[in-house]
């Protein structure tokens, strides 16, 4: 009897195990069916240089679109306000009293992106040589034609496009692949622009800006100003969903402390 | 009498001085600091031309690189007024010597896109269309000439359901009569896909959710299209499952009445502070049918209700309160969050507010905007009349002593909200506008026969006596009430409670008893009073 109950309780205790593993399992698949991020990271082909730049750009790039954003458009900002340990550009600026800014980048969009271009240059350069070196270690004659690299921010996206780009792999039969892109994932960078872009014809023309007008017409921006001793308005706009922020300065219309002497 | 006016009117002639006087000798293109077309004292200050920057000895409103003019931007459809030098036009970007106004690129309309609208440029309007893809065929309309009338024409197109016969049954979609009618599908205007009459697989469900640019929450049938405004008192009425409903046929919502919040979800951001969202157990109110539910965007602030888009002043003050440091600041609610907005520093501008009412019944909505503070006209006012007019932030302070500054009207005009000064930076104005305020009480003394000294004649500043008199309490304090509120001067505790460095004893000098003079400390810096007895 005693000898049955131990064989029983092994019995239960493998049943318990294969509930345990199968349990595992399933939890497991539930986690990569329902977290799209894992199951495409897990399931990318390396074999597909699609993919294989997307993983190789797509971390670095936005967090060289988030720095710029953070610091007025620019990867080098030159000309800035130290707020909050970060150098903000101006983007609209007079050293003057009483007057209104000079508008510094009136074609903001496309700085930014001429900036995040200049920025992943070199980075794309090493992913295209890793790429070619991969598909060597694996058996391929791999060959780049290089073309001209472009960043386009448009609504709901930031594309990196390798324009006249094409990439060759020979292993038997010969693959081509031109169009290659890298898309970013949306951070609403193009609406935050276009805010940044009629806040700043604002403070061209009357020196301020209402920050309630902008929040009611577009609640899901969180839009602040955080005027500074000397008449300098940082604005900081933030996307309330995806709490993505560009920030920049402005100084327009300033007025001196006290009785103004000479 | 005289002296003291001629001060008053000089402080007011220094504005204009100042602003006239504020010249700039060179414009850089680029200054060393990287920035475009600024005004600077010295040529050192630009960017040289080996860097390939140019300057002159001249405002940059008399250059032609950076004279200010229309910047196009050729891509985006936009114009902004910039100087040629930062219209860069690799970056697609088209410079005109013009006022925007003057340039026909830059003319907005009303640019009709399918059902919406936008008061943009042609251009724009072309690039609007593009983005939203090759189904949507822009309309420009240049006789258009303000966005409200542009707005107007938005035109939803006529909506309803469009069936169409499969392997499994009659399905049935939610279009446009144009979208339903390129597909030869049949198109029933006005009804939903529910409908029992279309006899199609589509029924009522229980499921709501969000619409993308919507407000509201919606029913949605059991075929995923989307139906009528969320109301669950009508969950099961037939009727509503079949005909579409104008929004203002839909249930009216009060946000603040949780039993409304359960059963309608017509949320709206301007109408009740509110916008459709998924129900969070603790916060939301649990809907009736369904996950989703109209969220208040008020905000609870110090105890206090406010709705999306209010906004009011944090601190309201007058003069005595405007100590150093002190700032006004507005508060916005926004999407349930309070943002605060600081006025300008210096209190150059002030936080004012207002409560608006749409109709006679409403709370009313409160607005609060940040508003030049015009104290500098104050000074130059010399009766109450002109210093209380309400365009002007000034007050009129009552003299005890009649004397000082306004003999017959009894009085001088101060800021009601007294300018802040940088006293701690010692290359600023701060000094000398104390200094400004300087005071000067003359006094003669009679020798007596036996030598003692006796006030003779104008008793403005000492009390009558003979020997060691002491200043009059009543002008000492007319002159401090004058100094504090002029601006950071005298005797002054900052924002945060401490104290500042002088002394009340030690701003009034002479060589007088000074035992009636109250006491206190200053951040103010500079000489409010400075009392000197001469000819004794």
């Amino acid at each position: 009897m005693g000898d049955l109950r131990v064989s029983m309780n092994k019995k239960g205790q493998v049943t318990i195990f294969i509930i345990v593993a199968l349990l595992i399992i399933a939890i497991a698949a539930l986690v990569y069916i329902l977290s799209p991020g894992l199951s495409s990271s897990i399931g990318r082909d390396s074999n597909n240089p699609y993919d294989f730049m997307q993983t190789c750009l797509e971390d670095d790039v936005n967090n060289n679109v988030e720095i710029i954003s953070l610091q007025g458009g620019s990867t080098e900002p030159e000309h800035t306000y130290l707020y909050d340990d970060s150098n903000i550009e101006y983007l609209c600026y007079t050293n003057e009293y009483y007057l209104p800014c000079i508008m510094q980048q009136p074609l903001l969009k496309q700085h930014i992106e001429t900036e995040i271009k200049n920025s992943i240059s070199g980075l794309v350069e090493q992913c295209f040589a890793a790429m070619g070196e991969s598909f060597e270690k694996k058996g391929y004659d791999a060959s780049l034609n290089t073309g001209e690299l472009e960043v386009n921010i448009s609504e709901n996206s930031l594309a990196i496009i390798f324009e006249g780009y094409e990439f060759t792999i020979t292993k038997g039969e010969t693959e081509r692949y031109d169009e290659l892109k890298v898309e970013l994932a949306d951070n609403n960078l193009y609406e935050l622009i276009m805010i940044a872009n009629s806040i700043l014809d604002w403070e061209v023309e009357y020196g301020d800006v209402d920050i309630a007008t902008y929040m009611n017409y577009y609640p899901h921006i969180k839009t602040e100003k955080k005027i500074q001793d000397d008449g300098t308005a940082i604005y900081i706009l933030t996307d309330r969903d995806t709490e993505f922020k560009f920030q920049f300065a402005s100084r327009s219309i300033a007025w001196p402390a006290g009785y103004p002497q000479r | 009498m005289k002296n003291k006016k001629n001060i008053l009117m000089i402080l007011g002639l220094v504005l204009i001085v100042f602003a006239l006087g504020n010249i700039y000798a060179v414009c850089c293109e680029e200054t060393v600091d990287g920035a475009s077309c600024l005004n600077v004292e010295d040529i050192s200050e630009c960017k040289t031309s080996a860097q390939g920057f140019r300057s002159d000895s001249t405002s940059c409103e008399a250059t032609t690189y950076c004279s200010v003019g229309t910047c196009i931007d050729n891509q985006e459809g936009l114009c902004f007024d910039a100087p040629q030098t930062t219209c860069n036009a690799e970056d697609g970007g088209f410079w005109v010597d013009e006022y925007q106004e003057n340039v026909a690129q830059c003319q907005e309309g009303c640019c009709i896109l399918g059902e919406q609208t936008a008061f943009v440029t042609p251009t724009r309007c072309t690039y609007l269309a593009a983005q939203r893809g090759a189904d949507v065929t822009p309309d420009f309309l240049s006789n258009i000439q303000n966005s409200e009338s542009c707005n107007a024409l938005a035109n939803p197109s006529e909506k309803g359901a469009c069936v169409y016969d499969s392997e499994l049954g009659r399905k049935c979609t939610m279009e446009t009569r144009e979208e339903c009618q390129v597909n030869n599908r049949e198109f029933h205007a006005g009804l939903l896909c529910s409908a029992e009459q279309l006899g199609t697989l589509c029924g009522p469900s229980e499921r709501t959710s969000c619409v993308e640019g919507k407000e509201e929450v919606y029913f949605y049938d059991s075929c995923g299209n989307v139906a009528n405004i969320y109301d669950s008192t009508k969950a099961e009425d037939q009727n509503y499952w079949t005909y579409i409903q104008e929004w203002e046929d839909s249930c009216n919502l009060d946000i603040n009445d949780p039993s409304s919040v359960k059963s309608c979800g017509n949320c709206g951001y301007s109408t009740e502070s509110s916008v459709c969202g998924a129900y969070r157990r603790g916060e939301d109110a649990s809907p009736n049918v369904g996950d989703y539910v109209c969220r208040d965007l008020g905000c609870d602030y110090e105890g206090q209700d406010y709705s999306h888009g209010e906004s009011w002043c944090a601190n309201p003050s007058n003069w005595e309160d405007d100590v150093p440091g002190r700032e006004e600041i507005r508060l916005i609610c926004s999407n349930g969050e309070v943002t605060s907005d600081p006025c300008d520093s210096f209190r150059n501008s002030i936080c004012r507010e207002e409560t608006l009412y749409d109709d006679g019944t409403s709370d009313g909505y409160l607005n609060a905007g940040c508003v030049v503070n015009e104290w500098s006209l104050c000074v130059a006012q010399n009766n109450q009349d002109d210093c209380e007019l309400i365009d002007y932030d000034c007050e009129w302070l009552e003299e005890k002593t009649y004397e000082l500054f306004n003999e017959e009207e009894g009085g001088v005009c101060v800021p009601k909200y007294a300018p802040g000064l940088n006293f701690w930076d010692e290359s600023s104005d701060t000094f000398t506008t104390c200094q400004a305020l300087t005071t000067t009480c003359n006094v003669k003394f009679e020798k007596k026969a036996f030598g003692s000294w006796k006030v003779k004649g104008d008793k403005t500043c000492l009390e009558d006596g003979a020997g060691d008199v002491d200043i009059r309490q009543d002008w000492a304090g007319d002159l401090q009430n004058w100094c504090t509120a002029l601006g950071d001067c005298g005797v002054k505790t900052n924002y945060i409670n401490v104290d500042g460095k002088n002394f009340w004893e030690e701003l009034f000098t002479g060589d007088v008893k000074k035992s009636s003079i109250p006491n206190g400390k200053s951040h103010g810096g500079g000489i409010s009073a400075w009392w000197e007895a001469l000819e004794r």
